[in-house]
């Protein structure tokens, strides 16, 4: 066992852990935040995907030794302080693109890194985004729309907050 | 079940390959999108106690340019490489491969000397280093020493690799603006795709002619190949209708593709012959 | 102050939990924590066919921290299924690689696992039996051994007389398709909870689709009373089908819990899932189809062989689906069908999201396409030919009350430019061909009469605040029924959406409903909810009415208020209305109820009678470009029409058309589970080839509305409709594209390449 002390949704903590933990496994049973899905466990559903440094991974890919020093956020790392939705998840319940839900969490962390990286993307950018996110209920059609929609939210806040 | 009872994560070079010289079964650990798929998988052998990473080794990862080399740490990520300004300008066949492989969440963590040390012919960012005539710096405690890529793997899975050494960086020379790279896959998506074959191709066009040709295939032998065959057939000569036909053929022969759940041999080599046309097409 | 009146209906309203999914609060079975809960695994055979010899757990039972081993000795191991031919443990016999031959119970999920690994299992192997031809061969072994014969189910069909037909015909073309194993792939894996209280009630968390027959079937298999049986349904990551039957992991979880006397948590990951999770029914279909001269056709002679893997599950019913395509897929005289489903050692098939309408409509659109071409006739034409109209009944005795075909044709053609692009399949580069292809299916959207009863009933609660709390049999299952019920019960209110509570989980508290299947929720579930929500509203209108002093039929509800109809005046409120019902005089509070049953009938012994309240139809047109070299087939546009009889939820009906076209898209180019002696040999998402987001194709969508007289406000069904046909019209674009012939699905890039090579 290996300890090790990061950033959690804001909150600093340390855990003890096996080198090679799979962190989706760390933050579901130490951690208790399910929202993070263990989709295959093996880097090709993405329904795990965390952000790690602001980049997403997968984080039945990541061994919890390699979290030390760094700063994770989680879907419930999301939430605004006065409770109300992040624009991303925002989007997507209002273009219909949830429908189980179990690829969502993953599919909004990843959006969040991908608009970060590409604020005004094309719709080919779009569809590349979440090739490594999969799900079964949507089509994608409906979740390509809300990363569409949470784009222009983004761009419009951002520009509202310059003088 | 994780099998590692220790855990090192070094902070110089030195202190790493100490370890190593100590531990010959080691498992070294980059961004982990090998192991960890092993460790679910059970297939990590019951020896390899002890997990090494190099992620706090400094200067691993990260890229920068030296006289005329282009020098790729180990522990850069295909993210990186993707979009390091030093690559994009010195080596953009490399970023554009980087870019292809696997999701944005895998190329945050899979690095080059991660893809190089796994040594499989499925490698996708080991073809365009092919192409780039890529030397690999292997460091042990005894000292160092440069293996040309095309002479690192020894068959799917193993490479010239010493079980006390650590591959370091990757140092290529700056191809002059004026070569041509391009690279195929085949399959349906950009990206996500277990190679079924890649195709490589490199030459300097000078006065229409095609000088010092590099071809590299993917997934269509035990190793990732540089195909002499096919380049001797295209050097210094013009891509005219018979010279690509006669490459086609060449290069289909040339490798020898399993047939698996991906792909039958036969496919493949129809595939290999059909992308060295496609790649040839001016 | 005035309103206007409003409708909901029809309108696009995201789902009412979206939000709890898209935050990560809502919980799956993965996620579900019982106080001193248990995790169990399954050990299951490494054998195809074999005799068990003997199982010894005993260096697993003294694993630290295992708290139960068992095997079918220790239980009352009682045989389960449609055939009565699967149990939940295997103690004499190995049938197929999934089966389970001990589970353990254990405080961690890696201490069962790590004790499954030690458990020691003899066999004595026996011949496998991999494809039907081999299990039908004289003299070949049984594999279930109490049964005659490895042929437990025959189908035989027949409407008109198919000699006659092909008397008639003037062309007549034959050709045989083979469908393949995919696989659910579901995102969130199988899972169960078992436990026990102190009175030795059960209560299962389950992952089912059909939570009262599942009530029904366990209370047999695990030896409780029924009503001693509650079934909670979590939030589930995906069904398609795949948990509307009971599978051994669930009454293992039992059975553990039993001997454990603690809550007991099963969950499949990814391999297991791919290895024990039922598939789509593979099969061969052989059909035989003419017609005459001017396009009309003549006859269909159908046959198929189902391989049944070692037990029965759904995919042995799947005729029954089948049936109606090829009996009423267009007008056809005469046909005739003869099935039969055959046990073999290979893993065995369940219900998948079209239930054989998929194979069926395969076989019966690239036929028509077969036949368009013997005939010289465009296939849209053809086609038109041979649809029926509204009214019309079929050969089988469906009555097509309202019938969107036609409809659904002439837009789909019209939309993809298809007489234009039906004339050219070169392109500007010498390796890439263009093509288009169409196809049509007919689906039950108004419920399946397969059982006694096809009802759901539903309880609605009003409270004093005007909240209203909708009590449904109806599940949710993802695919946004809830929201449909709870729009449908607001607009009959004249309240917002998000003053209905919908409650639906748990099988104590929610009336009977059959489940989620046959695209039946919305109508069933939506006429339940609409006649329990107006007998609610007329209640209310007779209190407000009394309270007012102005007659019921001229007063509204609308936005909360009680309105005069006619202006929209406001005349009072509707909260307070019920407070006053509630607090003076009377003393009432307002709950209703109503179960529904759907006007339709079971089939007689000959597969006749109007199974459902309402048939659902659509046409889908794929667009491809063909590249000859690699076989690589882009699909370029898919446009879509679709009779779902009247829009509730746009978003939500789009995103099923979505979700259906894109499956079909996995089923036509890229999805095949790999079984090869009998074992699964691609058991994950880097192997088995879903569709990914960058390959997803424009889709243009059509919603027909044809307004079925019995559907809610003339809502059909429309879950399972746009996965049904997009693997023919995608084959059929591709065999316009490149002249290919082409019976095999998936068409991978190999695939195409090896029939273009020939």
């Amino acid at each position: 066992m290996i300890e090790i002390r990061f950033t959690l949704n804001g909150d600093t903590v340390s855990a003890s852990v096996l080198p090679a933990q799979p962190v989706t496994q760390l933050l579901r049973e130490t951690f208790g935040l399910t929202g993070s899905k263990t989709g295959c466990g093996e880097g090709e559903c993405g329904a795990c995907t965390i952000l790690v440094d602001g980049q997403a991974m997968n984080s039945c890919l990541l061994p919890a030794a390699l979290l030390d020093d760094r700063e994770v956020v989680t879907i419930e790392g999301l939430d605004a302080p006065d409770g109300s939705l992040h624009p991303v998840p925002r989007a997507f319940v209002d273009a219909g693109a949830v429908q189980c839900g179990f690829c969502t969490p993953g599919m909004i962390l990843r959006t969040v890194a991908f608009l970060r990286e590409h604020p005004r993307p094309t719709d080919e950018q779009i569809a590349r985004s979440i090739e490594g996110n999969l799900c079964r209920c949507t089509g994608y059609v409906k979740i390509q729309d809300a990363i569409r929609a949470a784009a222009a939210t983004l761009e419009g806040a951002a520009g509202a907050r310059e003088p | 079940m994780s099998p590692f009872t220790q855990f090192h994560a070094p902070r110089t070079l030195d202190a790493a390959l100490e370890i190593l010289r100590d531990n010959a079964s080691a498992c070294v650990l980059a961004g982990g999108t090998d192991v960890m798929v092993r460790v679910r998988r059970g297939v990590v052998p019951a020896e390899r106690t002890t997990l090494l990473s190099v992620h706090r080794i400094a200067g691993m990862r990260g890229c920068r340019r030296e006289n005329g080399e282009l020098v790729v740490g180990a522990a850069t990520t295909a993210a990186d490489l993707g979009r390091e300004p030093l690559v994009v300008e010195c080596a953009p066949i490399l970023a554009h491969v980087a870019d292809r492989l696997a999701s944005a969440q895998v190329r945050n963590a899979a690095t080059i000397g991660g893809n190089l040390v796994n040594a499989s012919p499925a490698g996708d960012l080991i073809n365009p280093l092919l192409l780039l005539d890529a030397r690999l710096v292997l460091a042990s405690s005894q000292g160092r020493r440069t293996v040309a890529v095309e002479e690192f793997f020894t068959g799917p899975g193993e490479s010239v690799l010493r079980p006390d050494e650590l591959l370091v960086e990757v140092r290529i020379d700056v191809p002059s603006p004026d070569r041509i790279f391009r690279f195929q896959k085949a399959g349906t998506r950009p990206a996500m795709e277990c190679s079924v074959v890649t195709l490589g191709l490199a030459f300097t066009p000078t006065r229409q002619v095609l000088e010092r040709v590099r071809v590299a295939f993917g997934s269509s032998a035990p190793t990732p190949l540089r195909g002499r065959k096919t380049e001797a057939v295209l050097e210094g000569q013009r891509a005219t209708p018979e010279v690509v036909e006669r490459a086609a053929r060449t290069a289909a022969e040339e490798v020898s593709p399993i047939s698996d759940i991906r792909g039958s041999e036969c496919y493949r080599r129809a595939l290999v012959g059909a992308f060295v046309k496609r790649l040839l097409h001016d | 102050m005035r309103i206007e009146k409003d409708s909901l209906i029809g309108k696009s309203f995201p789902k009412i939990d979206a939000a709890e999914r898209a935050t990560g609060r809502a919980i799956y079975i993965h996620d579900l924590e019982l106080p001193r809960m248990l995790h169990a695994a399954i050990l299951r055979t490494d054998r195809v066919h074999a005799r068990i010899v003997s199982i010894d757990t005993s260096a697993a039972e003294r694993l630290p921290g295992v708290q139960a081993v068992i095997t079918a000795k220790d239980i009352d191991n009682v045989p389960f299924g449609h055939g009565k031919d699967n149990s939940p443990l295997k103690g004499d016999k190995v049938r197929c690689i999934r089966d389970e031959i001990a589970a353990v119970a254990a405080d961690t999920v890696e201490t069962a696992r790590e004790a499954v690994a030690l458990i020691r299992v003899e066999y004595e192997d026996l011949p496998p039996i991999l494809t039907p031809e081999e299990a039908l061969r004289e003299g070949a072994a049984l594999i279930h051994e109490e049964k005659e014969n490895n042929v437990p189910f025959t189908y035989d069909y027949s409407h008109g007389e198919v000699s006659a037909g092909e008397r008639d015909s003037d062309v007549v073309i034959e050709e045989t398709y083979r469908l393949p194993y995919v696989a659910h792939c579901c995102l969130g894996t199988c899972g169960i909870a078992a436990s026990f209280d102190a009175r030795g009630k059960l209560t299962l968390h389950s992952v089912t689709q059909v939570p009262f027959l599942y009530l029904r079937d366990m209370a047999a298999i695990v030896d409780v009373p029924p009503e001693d049986i509650r079934v909670i349904q979590v939030t589930i990551g995906g069904g398609f089908g795949s948990k509307l039957d009971i599978y051994p992991y669930e009454p293992i979880a039992v059975h553990l819990a039993r001997k454990t006397r603690r809550p007991v948590k099963l969950v499949f990951d990814r391999v297991e899932e791919f290895v024990a999770s039922p598939t789509r029914q593979p099969t061969e279909i052989r059909i035989r189809a003419g017609a005459k001269r001017d396009g009309t056709f003549t006859f269909r002679d159908v046959d198929f062989i189902h391989d049944n893997g070692g037990y029965t599950s759904w995919g042995a019913t799947t005729p029954f689906v089948m049936m109606q395509c090829f009996s009423s897929l267009y007008r056809v005289p005469h046909v005739l069908m003869k099935g039969r489903v055959v046990y073999t050692n290979n893993p065995y098939s369940g219900a998948m999201r079209g239930y054989g309408n998929l194979q069926a409509t395969f076989a019966v659109e690239s036929s028509v396409d077969l036949l368009a071409n013997e005939l010289g006739m465009d296939p849209l034409e053809l086609r038109l030919r041979n649809a029926q109209e509204h009214g019309e009944t079929t050969g089988q005795g469906l009555v097509l009350k309202t019938c969107g075909l036609r409809e659904c044709l002439t837009t789909a053609a019209e939309r993809s430019g298809w007489r234009e692009k039906r004339g050219r399949t070169e392109t500007d580069r010498p390796h890439v061909r263009r093509g288009i292809g169409m196809a049509s299916m007919i689906h039950v959207g108004g419920g399946a009469k397969i059982y006694r009863s096809d009802g759901c009933g539903t309880i609605l609660k009003i409270d004093d605040f005007a909240g209203v709390t909708l009590i449904t049999g109806a599940s949710e299952i993802g695919q946004g029924s809830e929201t449909v019920l709870a729009q449908i019960a607001a607009e009959e209110l004249g309240l917002q959406l998000d003053s209905i509570k919908v409650l639906n989980n748990d099988t104590d508290i929610r009336p009977w409903d059959v489940g989620v299947h046959a695209s039946r929720t919305t109508f069933v579930g939506g006429n339940s909810a609409r006649l329990a929500a107006r007998k609610a509203r007329r209640k209310l209108l007779a209190a407000a009415s009394q309270q007012i002093g102005i007659p019921a039929d001229e007063l509204d509800l609308r936005r909360g208020k009680v309105v005069r109809d006619s202006d929209g005046e406001v005349l009072g409120d509707l909260a307070k209305v019920i407070r006053a019902l509630h607090f003076a005089e009377k003393h009432e509070v307002v709950v209703t109820s109503h179960y529904y049953e759907p006007p339709s009938v079971m089939q007689d012994r000959g597969y006749k009678g109007d199974i459902s309240a309402a048939y659902a139809f659509a046409t889908q047109v794929a667009e491809v470009e063909v590249d000859i070299e690699t076989g690589v087939v882009k699909v370029l546009r898919m446009t879509a029409a679709h009779d779902i009889g009247r829009v509730i939820n746009r978003m939500g009906a789009e995103g099923q058309v979505h979700g259906g076209i894109v499956m079909g898209l996995g089923y036509a180019l890229s999805e095949e589970l790999h079984v090869e002696g009998g074992r699964v040999t691609n058991p994950s998402f880097r192997e088995y080839k879903l569709i990914t987001s960058p390959e997803v194709p424009p889709i243009d969508l059509t919603l027909v509305e044809t307004l079925d007289p019995d559907g809610p406000y003339g809502a059909k069904g429309i879950g399972e409709a746009p996965a049904i046909c997009t693997a023919p019209a995608v084959a059929n674009a591709i065999r316009h594209a490149t002249g290919g012939r082409f019976t095999t699905l998936p068409l991978t890039p190999e695939r195409v390449f090896m029939v273009l090579r020939r």
